[in-house]
């Protein structure tokens, strides 16, 4: 990773002159600014996160006593299909898009991104794409209750509902397209002389790996749906077996996009993390060409176990051979991550600041959920857990610890940076503390209740698993109210504080940290000199 | 560079310019890149079947990420 650095000109220079905008709304619809879009791109994923998570509470309130209380069948289904729908496209990936703006160009040394216009354009598909998606609640029929996997024949069958949720992936998939071409680009052509691709700091590796994969499974997603599309309105029959279509074949492809997915949620968390560890530990990351190549390898691995997903379609025992022990080995590379991360903390003078807490978090329960990831890889398992709330467990601890954990270290970390304040530490601490706790107390019972049969998808259940639910939704409010203590230290960090020098952090090593607090409207418009 | 005999010494314009067209172009070829797979995935399974057509486009995108990634490890 670089680590000296020489600014041309000095980073005064680095602001002088170039802080002209507009100012008030124009200033946020108009901006080309990497900062600004970066800053649009995180509001509006953690706005997203409340309406899903508002979402997540109205279920696991319905699921607080066996039989129906608030709401209808159809409509937990829908609420079941929105808030994944809105957390994976909505919440996460256009955090981690926010974190990829704001930094990337910071820590390699570029001005901007590569293509400034085509990154505002990016952003604002995203929020008409999700009010397409939440109309779909207000429409005839309402949202479509296929989940957020759309399986055919139910996806063909649904109402208007489905047609919205369609055409906001597409607008939700163009704007991803347009974000990674935006990323790579930057990323190979405006890099600061002397810095190397080995010498580029983790995230933005990390972000680079995970914008070929979009680019790669973005428009094979784009075209299931619209073939779905096609046969639900222009007579087509791709996946309608009424029509000799094949609805399995739409598993395969939605899994061919879906599971690489998974790793495009989680990738910028490992880099995200591989800053954050090395700068609290005092010490380089461990391995970093290893880490490169651990990344590189669960990036290609990540296309061959598609249908791990799909053990129960009826696979011939050869494809069930092999996407077992493909998804078995993806653990090799990611046990490498887990190793290099605790060979970073090993002997290292590490202090325990809310982003290392939220890491330390990430690296237990990321790893809880990668264990009962390769349980389900076993085929006779998954057969038996199929469909059952251990599945929903196993997602939530790679998804929610695993991702969300990673964000709220990389936000703490970087607040001041964006900020120019330091943010209250110990109401950091206590929302670590929050979301740490009932995290478990939310997802750990669904472990036990997955294993006892309930299955997911249902809004009422036997009431042999009333316990284990109640518990399971105390844990999602305590959750969710947890995040409002979030949601109050950023905006009193962005209102004052105690002013935060330009490396607040002793340990942090990469470019960015070589600009004042808070970085300049535009950084670097001379490249710095990576020695 | 030289200009009417004379020696130039490469400007800063330049070196933004150069930048900016390879800019251009890798933001072309990925672009080209996406649109193969979209209307390539559609059209394979128009005129191919299911199992043909998961493996075209199954091995085109393998391929891609791994040349894509793979060639920048050299670097």
């Amino acid at each position: 990773m670089s680590s000296i650095t020489q600014p041309i000109g000095g980073h005064g220079d680095a602001a002088g002159g170039h802080e002209h905008h507009p100012s008030g709304i124009m200033r946020w619809i108009t901006t080309t600014n990497h900062k600004d879009i970066g800053t649009m791109y995180l509001w509006f994923s953690f706005t997203m996160f409340l309406v899903g998570g508002v979402f997540a509470l109205t279920i696991r309130s319905e699921l607080f006593e066996p039989g129906m209380q608030i709401l209808r069948p159809e409509r937990f289904n829908q609420l079941i299909t929105l808030h994944g729908l809105i957390m994976i496209f909505g919440a996460l990936m256009p955090g981690a898009v926010g974190f990829a703006n704001w930094m990337i160009p910071m820590q390699i040394g570029a001005p901007d991104m590569a293509f400034a216009r085509m990154n505002n354009l990016s952003f604002w598909l995203l929020p008409p794409a999700a009010i397409m998606l939440l109309l779909g609640l207000f429409v005839p029929g309402g949202a479509p209750e296929t989940g957020w996997t759309l399986y055919p024949p139910l996806s063909i069958q649904q109402g208007m509902g489905m047609d919205l949720t369609i055409f906001a992936i597409h607008i939700m998939g163009a704007s991803s397209i347009m974000g990674s071409i935006n990323i790579i680009t930057t990323i190979l052509n405006l890099r600061a002389p002397g810095m190397t691709m080995m010498k580029m700091p983790l995230f933005c590796w990390s972000w680079l790996i995970t914008a070929y994969l979009l680019i790669a499974v973005m428009p094979v997603l784009a075209g299931a749906v619209t073939m779905l599309l096609t046969d639900r309105h222009f007579g087509t029959s791709f996946f309608d077996a009424a029509g000799g279509g094949d609805p399995v074949l739409f598993q395969h492809v939605f899994w061919f996009f879906g599971h690489p997915e998974v790793y495009i949620i989680i990738l910028p968390a490992f880099g995200l993390i591989s800053e954050v560890i090395p700068t609290f530990s005092r010490k380089p990351l461990f391995g970093y060409a290893s880490m490169v190549y651990a990344l590189c390898a669960i990036a290609i691995l990540s296309f061959l176990v598609w249908a791990h997903h799909m053990f129960t379609v009826g696979l011939p025992a050869a494809g069930i051979l092999f996407y077992m022990y493909a998804t078995m080995l993806i653990a090799v590379p990611t046990g490498v991550k887990v190793f290099n991360w605790l060979a970073t903390m090993w002997k290292g003078s590490i202090t325990l600041e809310a982003p290392m807490l939220f890491a330390l978090g990430f690296l237990f329960l990321f790893t809880t959920g990668g264990f009962t990831g390769l349980i389900l890889a076993i085929q006779p398992v998954d057969v038996q857990f199929q469909d059952t709330y251990y599945v929903v467990a196993h997602f939530h601890y790679v998804m929610v610890a695993g991702t969300l954990f990673a964000f709220f270290a990389a936000t703490y970390y970087w607040l001041p940076k964006w900020t120019g304040h330091m943010y209250n530490e110990t109401l950091a601490k206590w929302h670590f503390w929050g979301s740490f706790i009932f995290f478990n107390v939310a997802f750990f019972p669904m472990h036990f209740l997955g294993l006892a049969g309930m299955p997911r998808r249902i809004p009422d259940y036997a009431q042999q698993f009333t316990n284990w639910n109640q518990v399971s939704t105390v844990g999602a409010f305590g959750f969710g109210l947890s995040q409002l203590i979030l949601l109050y230290v950023v905006v009193m960090c962005i209102r004052g504080g105690k002013p935060a020098p330009a490396k607040p952090w002793e340990g942090a090593t990469s470019l960015e940290w070589t600009l004042p607090s808070p970085a300049p409207y535009h950084s670097f418009p001379t490249p710095p000199v990576v020695q | 560079m030289t200009t009417a005999g004379a020696v130039r010494v490469p400007q800063e314009d330049d070196f933004e310019a150069r930048r900016r067209a390879a800019a251009r172009r890798t933001g072309f070829g990925l672009l080209l890149v996406a649109l193969i797979f979209f209307f390539g995935f559609i059209a394979s399974r128009v005129w191919l079947s299911s199992d043909v057509s998961m493996g075209v486009v199954g091995a085109a995108v393998v391929v891609f990420v791994i040349v894509a990634v793979g060639r920048h490890l050299r670097k």
